[in-house]
């Protein structure tokens, strides 16, 4: 997958009209840019949906736990409570 | 760190089997997750649920640490270097970002097959389509990115070029 057959390539002068400068570090390309945005903005809806709810309850106790944590108390209390 | 040419080859075949490998159960796993969320016969959910438990414990998990791993190394050993190009670094920051949500997501995977086998309807589970579908996504994002390797170079990897430059360049005569 990581066959070198270009490893010292530099595009920044593929992405832009000026002359690159020698002496300064080149920008980041323009397809960088947009996966930013992009992970950007599922970043932000991943934080709504969890910061609202609309997602619901996350984590794996979200199907089972609720059984467990019942069949726990009701042999805990026909036990005597001992449990 | 630079690998002899058949030590590279090794490294790259184990690196190139891994991640296609991963990828490859990833979409099984998708078509399973379909069948559990979507399925009416409760005997094919419930076989849906039990498959998914397993691919993900003993298929998914193994090739995703494996392929984040040989990647890495794979990375080091050749010229291109890990956090020298955008390209390598986008890769292994969306390996290492789908690595981590799959270690976090195999307890709910599990809880789902334990919960499906228990004898409860298991149509009534909910599935894990969001992951899978998010999961399948990043892994061919990775695999166009190695692919067609776009342009462009990190400051980082700007400043060893540089530096390389500065190297093979000949001394001055005096």
């Amino acid at each position: 997958m990581s066959t070198p057959s270009r490893p010292s390539g530099d595009d920044t002068a593929a992405t832009s009209d000026r002359e690159p400068d020698p002496d300064t570090p080149p920008g980041a390309p323009r397809w960088v840019k947009v996966l930013a945005v992009i992970a950007g903005v599922l970043a932000l809806l991943a934080l709504i949906v969890v910061l609202t709810g609309l997602g619901g309850e996350h984590g794996p106790g979200r199907h089972t736990g609720a059984g467990v944590t019942v069949g726990v108390t009701t042999v805990g209390t026909v036990g005597g409570g001992e449990v | 760190m630079r690998f002899a040419p058949g030590m590279r080859k090794v490294v790259l075949l184990t690196h190139v089997t891994t991640s296609v490998g991963w990828l490859g159960a990833v979409l099984a796993y998708l078509a399973l997750d379909i069948t559990a969320t979507t399925g009416h016969d409760v005997e094919t959910v419930r076989a849906a649920y039990v498959a998914m438990g397993v691919m993900t414990s003993y298929v998914i998990v193994p090739l995703a640490l494996a392929s984040v791993l040989i990647g890495v190394v794979n990375a080091l050993g050749t010229p291109w270097g890990l956090l020298r190009h955008y390209w390598v670094l986008i890769k292994l920051l969306l390996t290492a970002f789908a690595a981590t949500v799959l270690l976090i997501e195999v307890s709910t995977v599990r809880h789902l097959a334990d919960a499906a086998v228990s004898g409860a309807d298991p149509r009534e589970l909910p599935g894990t389509l969001l992951h899978s579908v998010g999961g399948s996504v990043a892994l061919l994002l990775v695999m166009v990115l190695s692919v067609y390797k776009p342009r462009g170079v990190t400051r980082y990897g700007w400043r060893r070029q540089q530096a390389q430059r500065r190297e093979q360049r000949p001394a001055p005569v005096r």
